[in-house]
């Protein structure tokens, strides 16, 4: 074995010199260098070999002209997906990983990356790629990524030997920061919560008393040993045996327990799901409590408790049992004693499944019932109408939809259960648009579309991307010089929104055009300051810039507008929804969405507000309302959102003189 | 005054040699190199290298390389074997160059010309429609005293001008003539099928003679193929040589190299199949030069340098009564399902093959779809191999031509 490591590494560092060499005819190099370094890859001993040459990597030009050539423009949640995706962006992707890990070690110069942010970069890969690095604990509902097993084995040595000189066990600190930070989103789907409690659970050595280990074992505690009953279970179906022996005050402090653990993370454990299935059943007076249900919660509770305890309770099932917490949210928001709603939930839950939509449900199990489908449809729509801002759009370009079931559950949760009705019998959803009926296909191309999505996404979306899709181009063709958001927008979501609308992109001549009236107006419009202190009746569609941690320009994305608040500490901040699935972003010049501490409620995300202006390019507002407060903002304001839009996404247009 | 070769087309490693040589040389191509060959600092002159015909002005590219003091042409590819064949015409005040350069250009008319000079060759026509080639088959089933049932004879389909196995149709049964074939086919070269071993020659020749032969073996025309080839084939190196030399005599070949390809029978009947005088596909001299340690591409270039003397041509040829024992072979690797494919996965215990080299297979484009097509398209690259046994060489290049890498 020794032998074949030394051949090998004489024919890497030969391919090297022939690469550094080479003029002409350098793809001949190039890809002689990449077979020896595919191959060195995959032992402990090759990833040595080219971890102590990875200078001469560098220098040989083997990141030139490729995406990795410098390390600042890396994205670290990236790292798992490059990594899967087959030669020769792996043999990249891994050098890259060696590359930043020694400059974290301080052992290699970086003039665009020290070690530090070497350092954040790594623990960053591995946190936002947990399911790539150990595809072997993720917890038992999730499916690993589709990789071969040839490709796992790479992952998890390289992986191996990255945890040589960063063991996994000083990433605590990020751990926690990480389950803190996804847990204050309040996804529907969290699987990448769990996924960080089992590896932390299996992986990491705790010892100690410190306040950090305390915390990490909490969040352990909270799916694992709930309670100190549970804890001495120590498995979901002990547990339920014990239960049938408790007195009704144990039974009611278990109930109180595990309550305040779903109440404060927004995870539901087995035993939780186990105790609310025994109470339903035995103690149904015990069940406000054992689920959190507040004064208005339990007064809907003791209105329908025959048909909570009886037909929506039973479709949450052991798998779905996340979907208790949206259960809980939605009874305390009253939605059964409005007439509408009770009618259309008790319509669903009659409604024939299309066979198209079953298969979607239960991803295309052919072992699954018609019952397990109902149940998962079910689950899903508690969980949606609990959690509005817990909807996420997955690995989908589908922005929009997302953004309308989001706006839907809160604002108009009757419309969202017709839609699903409607999907569910008959794959189709009809909308009028412009005097016609536009008719959904929702057919998405199979291996594009990402299914990691809560139930009611899964089977609404791809019909609401068609509808809206459809809308648009029709209003393209009807009225080409004007941005068609502003009649597809209240078509799509509901007539609330408002009709005036304004954009500061003009796609005719692709210019940047009136950004200060632009500016001048979303501030007269929104900001409390100027607009006589009015809060938001109906949360508003906006169209943003995205950029990234360098303020450069990605592509445009839809968010709502939620609220404009000061916050704790007396700033003035924008409360947004981003259907993106991780509202933590960085959008460059220090612009860093934030998700906790500065007075986001579970789901938001928030900026300054100057901040946020400078990434929007498209919004609706009351025409008569704004009007009487333009000339209240300031120029100065308006300045600071100019120059950051400028030297941000701005570099990529042309400006207008006006 | 230094020799300066004109080498018509495009082919960096052509290139590379030269320039690791000290060689004079400028590349003749089409616009579209300019722009890099100005980066690398390789002599160009850019010409638009027109299908060869009546229109094209072969003086006018002779002037304008008379700034270079170009006096031998090489062409690089199929297409161009004409524009170099006009240049040396002049070069070496002999007009029947060109004429000779349509032999290499005409399949048909290659094929007349190899069935005069009394090579083996299969029973051919020249066809210009479907129906024609119905009735070749009936006269070839006649031929073969066909009776009810029995199975159609074979035949290939071979544009006439077209490099290797480009627009190549093999036909079995009288079904597949109208599956296979469509009207922008013809007009069309169709000949009867000859069997036996595949392989071709590489033979250099200078002053009407040949230097130097390689024969490269087979394993799947079009697919894999090894140099030197085997004890089994090299055993029939005479056999071999008498069937070249009666080309090169036929053909009236002075310098440069031809690369014809041939089928050999078990019982040592050698067919011919065709011929071709630029650089042969398949990687041949790249495997040739790791073969026999010399750089085949510059062989290539300078066997057609009438100046040079016997001596100064053997410093770039292989001695000739070497013992090459380490065999060279490739793979050309087609993704295999008719399907969506995403990406490339190297299979480990390639990797871990001692004959493995190195490959530069590219990745398909995100959720490239593959055309469903007849001829052999384009390959996504190659994988190459070196070894001692060619037993085992033979095994892996059949093995991993039917390995899929592409997902």
């Amino acid at each position: 074995m020794e032998g074949v490591i030394e051949d090998k590494t004489k024919l890497f560092i030969h391919a090297l010199d022939d690469l550094k060499n080479s003029g002409i005819n350098r793809e001949k190099y190039l890809s002689q260098t990449l077979t020896v370094v595919d191959s060195l890859l995959r032992s402990r001993q090759g990833l040595e070999v080219l971890y102590d040459n990875i200078e001469k990597i560098e220098h040989a030009g083997l990141f030139r002209d490729t995406n990795w050539e410098f390390a600042d423009k890396l994205v670290p949640s990236l790292v798992g997906g490059t990594l899967i995706s087959g030669f020769p962006m792996v043999i990249y992707e891994s050098l890259s990983e060696l590359r930043i890990l020694k400059i974290s070690q301080g052992a290699l110069i970086n003039d665009r990356m020290n070690s530090r942010e070497a350092k954040q970069f790594i623990s960053e890969a591995i946190i936002t790629n947990l399911s790539y690095v150990f595809p072997d604990k993720l917890h038992s509902n999730q499916t690993p990524p589709d990789i071969t097993e040839n490709c796992r084995n790479r992952i998890s040595l390289l992986f191996d030997f990255i945890f040589q000189y960063i063991p996994i066990d000083n990433l605590k600190t990020e751990m926690l920061k990480e389950l803190k930070e996804q847990s204050a989103q309040r996804p529907i789907i969290v699987d990448r919560i769990l996924d960080i409690i089992n590896i932390v659970k299996d992986r990491v050595k705790s010892g100690n008393e410190s306040e950090l280990d305390l915390a990490l074992c909490n969040f352990i505690d909270v799916i694992h040993a709930p309670t100190s009953l549970a804890r001495e279970a120590n498995s979901p179906d002990t547990y339920k045996l014990k239960l049938q022996s408790l007195s009704f005050d144990s039974l009611e402090s278990e109930a109180k327990l595990l309550s305040n653990n779903m109440r404060e993370t927004g995870l539901v454990s087995e035993y939780h799901f186990i105790l609310c299935a025994f109470l339903v059943d035995k103690f149904p007076e015990l069940i406000p409590l054992a689920i959190g249900l507040t004064a208005h919660g339990k007064a809907d509770y003791d209105l329908h408790q025959k048909f909570i305890r009886f037909q929506l309770f039973p479709q949450i099932l052991l798998e779905t049992r996340q979907s208790l917490y949206g259960f809980s949210k939605m009874l305390n928001r009253n939605l059964l004693s409005r007439k509408a709603l009770f009618n259309a939930i008790r319509k669903l839950l009659k409604t024939r499944l299309h066979p198209e939509v079953k298969r979607r449900l239960v991803n295309g199990d052919s072992a699954s019932t018609e019952e397990d489908a109902r149940a998962c449809l079910m689950s899903g729509l508690y969980s949606v109408l609990g959690q509005p801002l817990g909807v996420g759009q997955g690995n989908n370009p589908t922005c929009q939809s997302a953004r309308g079931i989001s706006m839907w559950s809160k604002h108009s949760p009757g419309k969202l259960i017709n839609l699903i009705i409607s999907v569910v019998a008959s794959n189709e959803l009809k909308f009028r648009f412009q005097g016609e009926v536009l008719h959904s296909h929702g057919l998405v191309k199979e291996n594009q579309f990402d299914y990691k999505l809560d139930p009611v996404s899964r089977i609404l979306v791809p019909h609401l991307d068609d509808i809206y899709g459809q809308m648009m181009k029709l209003a393209q063709i009807r009225f080409p010089a004007q941005d068609p958001h502003i009649s597809v927008n209240p078509a799509f979501y509901g007539l609330w929104i408002q009709t005036g609308f304004i954009s500061c992109y003009n796609p005719l001549l692709n210019v940047i055009q009136y950004y200060e009236n632009f500016v001048r107006t979303f501030y007269a419009s929104y900001h409390p300051k100027y607009n006589g202190v009015n809060r938001l009746i109906y949360p508003v569609p906006l169209g943003i810039f995205i950029t990234n941690a360098h303020g450069e320009f990605l592509g445009f994305h839809a968010v709502s507008l939620l609220r404009v608040q000061q916050s704790p500490t007396g700033e003035y901040r924008v409360y947004f929804y981003n259907p993106n699935n991780e509202g933590r972003q960085n959008w460059g010049q220090g612009i860093k969405t934030s998700v906790s501490d500065h007075g986001e409620q579970h789901g938001e995300s928030s900026l300054l507000f100057h901040e946020f202006v400078s990434r929007v390019y498209a919004y609706h507002f009351n025409t008569s309302e704004a009007e009487n407060h333009l000339n209240l903002v300031s120029g100065d304001e308006i300045r600071e959102v100019e120059i950051l839009a400028r030297q941000s996404w701005g570099r990529n247009y042309f400006w207008d003189k006006n | 005054m230094k020799t300066c070769y004109a080498l018509i087309g495009w082919s960096l490693p052509v290139i590379e040699s030269m320039k690791k040589s000290g060689l004079d040389y400028v590349v003749v191509s089409l616009p579209d190199f300019e722009g890099y060959a100005r980066e690398h600092n390789i002599p160009f002159l850019s010409y638009p290298l027109k299908e060869w015909g009546d229109h094209v002005n072969s003086i006018d590219l002779y002037e304008k390389l008379m700034a270079f003091n170009a006096t031998v042409a090489v062409p690089l590819y199929e297409e161009t074997v004409e524009w170099a064949g006009a240049l040396n015409s002049i070069y070496r005040d002999d007009p029947r160059s060109l004429n000779k350069a349509f032999l290499f250009r005409n399949k048909a008319m290659m094929k007349r010309k190899a069935l005069l000079a009394g090579l083996r060759v299969g029973v051919f026509e020249e066809v210009r429609n479907m129906q024609q080639v119905y009735d070749f088959l009936d006269r070839l089933n006649e031929a073969n005293l066909q009776l009810p049932g029995e199975e159609d004879a074979w035949f290939h389909v071979k544009p006439f001008s077209a490099a290797g196995t480009v627009g190549h149709h093999f036909i079995k049964s009288r079904e597949q003539i109208a599956e296979k074939l469509s009207e922008n086919d013809f007009p069309c070269l169709v000949e009867s099928h000859l069997s036996g071993q595949e392989f071709s020659c590489e033979a250099f020749i200078h002053r009407g003679e040949v230097k130097f032969l390689n024969i490269t073996e087979y394993v799947k025309l079009g697919y894999s193929n090894f140099i030197p080839a085997g004890p089994k084939l090299e055993s029939k190196r005479d056999l071999i040589m008498k069937e070249i030399e009666k080309i090169v005599k036929a053909f009236g070949i002075q310098y440069g190299m031809i690369h014809p390809e041939f089928f050999i029978t078990d019982d040592d009947v050698i067919n011919f199949g065709e011929v071709a005088c630029r650089i042969p596909g398949g990687h041949i001299l790249e495997l040739a030069s790791e073969a026999y340690e010399k750089d085949m591409l510059l062989a290539f270039v300078v066997s057609h340098n009438p100046a040079l003397s016997d001596e100064e041509l053997y410093n770039y040829l292989p001695s000739p009564d070497n013992a090459y024992k380490t065999y060279h072979g490739n793979v050309m690797v087609y993704p295999k399902q008719k399907k969506r494919i995403d990406k490339l996965e190297l299979p480990e215990e390639l990797l871990e093959e001692p004959y493995f080299v190195d490959h530069n297979l590219v990745p398909p484009i995100a959720g490239q779809k593959l055309d469903d097509r007849s001829g052999y398209g384009n390959h996504f690259g190659t994988v190459n191999f070196s070894g001692d046994d060619s037993a085992r060489m033979r095994e892996l290049l059949k093995h991993y031509q039917e390995v899929e890498f592409y997902h």
